[in-house]
């Protein structure tokens, strides 16, 4: 049978009209409390970073300057590709300055967000499939999602990898993710690999790879075929130019593989191997990818 | 540290948190995860009210929007978008009654961007522009988002006339939020 606009219109109010009557005091007191609880996460940051601060020196809150590693391959002197909006909630210093900001092609609002807000890991109890930290001689590498609300309610989409000092009161590297936010990393001799599995919120997965002693940052991006962010609007068609601006060598492959990507793989002699996905049809099949260049 | 609601804001949710409750429970289709997606969205409110210029409800309703097709992934961990689309039930019945019941199943097996936009647009009668605006993304996204949803929706009668995105101009344009 055919449905209209009209039957759908007439489906969603009344389902909404079948919802039960909210209890507003109970809207208003969950609101109240979410707010205190807010602002006692970030009354906590606060009091860490200046007990931080303290233990080095008593210095006051200042955002050191720091010498930037070698700069990902391709395009990253570009300036920073539109991104959504977020808001500095305190008065705290910038995790980043502008500059160092514009050399990662970090947008500045990101950048303008002190420490405690802007280095957000992945809750294990939530995500427990991956490691979002590691410690390395270079320092701690961790993969990070600010999330603010923007000026129109909008939510950042994106996500970082951070090589932050082993005190997380720098940063010394940032590679930022728009739209493909990493969900794990993997320390590697010569390389840290991050990677994500697309969900039903963000559909795309990606695998990442930085050069330890370069810095370069290579990305594949695996499209989901149906609902990719980097497809065009108006066709559907997935499209590289979605990809122009990011910093580092940036990558479209074909369609998701039916490999998991949402846990870590294994660096082995043939490669960076990722596990069959049992949830794919036929059971999934392994992928492999050149650990230098991904392909 | 205050915890005294800021002015106006009690009195705000007293008149139109119902109203957002409805646009909540349409997104999660649970009471529970209804309520608190709203006191989530008006708790972000509530820390930015001296700020918001204008229209309080729309401010808040693209919060709920944009939290549940964002934030609320975690919940839909694992969920993933299928070019499958499953069989809805009802196809043979003819009553409105099951046609409503069939699209309300159908609509919660659409991926949370495509659900917030069909909810915006066909619920609120939101314009594709007011959808963009309050989604934080472009006319070109909606009108996609839109097309997908209707497409999997198998509202074919009015898709093309409607949502096609190779069609400018909508015949919802002179819509406002």
């Amino acid at each position: 049978m055919t449905r209209t606009l009209d039957d759908l219109r007439g489906a969603l109010h009344a389902e909404a009209d079948a919802a039960a009557y909210p209890d507003v005091d109970v809207l208003v007191s969950g609101a109240r409390r979410r707010v205190a609880e807010a602002r006692r996460r970030r009354l906590a940051v606060l009091g860490a970073v200046t007990a931080a601060v303290m233990v080095v020196g008593g210095v006051a809150i200042t955002r050191p300057t720091h010498q930037a590693l070698p700069q990902p391959a391709g395009t990253g002197a570009t300036a920073p590709a539109p991104s959504p909006t977020v808001t500095p909630t305190d008065s705290l210093p910038a995790s980043q300055s502008a500059a160092d900001a514009r050399s990662y092609g970090i947008d500045f609002a990101v950048a303008a967000l002190p420490m405690g807000v802007r280095v957000q890991q992945l809750d294990p109890a939530i995500w427990p499939v991956g490691t979002s930290q590691a410690s390395t001689p270079e320092g701690l590498w961790l993969v990070s999602r600010p999330t603010e609300t923007g000026a129109n309610g909008e939510l950042v989409e994106y996500g970082e990898l951070l090589l932050l000092t082993p005190d997380r009161s720098q940063i010394l590297s940032a590679y930022p993710f728009r739209g493909v936010p990493p969900q794990w990393l993997l320390v590697t001799q010569d390389a840290i690999y991050c990677g994500r599995q697309g969900d039903g919120g963000l559909p795309d997965s990606m695998v990442c790879r930085v050069d330890r002693s370069t810095g370069a940052l290579i990305v594949v991006v695996f499209p989901n075929t149906v609902d990719s962010a980097f497809s065009d609007p108006q066709t559907g068609v997935v499209e590289s130019q979605a990809l122009d601006g990011r910093p580092g060598s940036w990558r479209l492959a074909g369609s998701l593989p039916p490999a998991d990507l949402q846990h870590v793989p294994q660096l082995t002699a043939d490669g960076l191997v990722f596990a069959r996905d049992p949830n794919q049809a036929g059971g999934g099949k392994a992928l492999r990818l050149d650990p230098v260049t991904l392909k | 540290m205050r915890d005294t609601a800021p002015g106006g804001f009690v009195d705000f949710v007293v008149a139109r948190g119902p109203a957002l409750h409805r646009t909540a429970v349409l997104l999660t289709r649970q009471e529970q995860a209804a309520e608190d997606l709203v006191q989530i969205a008006l708790a972000k409110a509530w820390q930015s009210w001296a700020r918001i210029d204008g229209n309080h409800e729309a401010y808040v309703r693209a919060i709920i929007v944009n939290e549940f097709a964002s934030g609320w992934r975690r919940r839909w961990r694992g969920e993933l978008s299928t070019a499958d689309l499953p069989e809805l039930p009802g196809d043979d019945l003819g009553d409105g009654a099951s046609t409503r019941q069939s699209l309300i199943a159908a609509l919660a097996t659409l991926p949370p961007r495509q659900r917030a936009v069909v909810v915006l647009r066909f619920f609120h009668d939101y314009t594709e522009a007011a959808t963009a605006q309050a989604m934080g993304t472009s006319i070109g996204t909606v009108k996609s988002q839109t097309f997908k949803a209707l497409e999997a929706l198998r509202i074919c009668e009015e898709l093309r006339e409607d949502a096609d995105p190779d069609l400018s101009g909508s015949s919802r344009e002179g819509m406002t939020r």
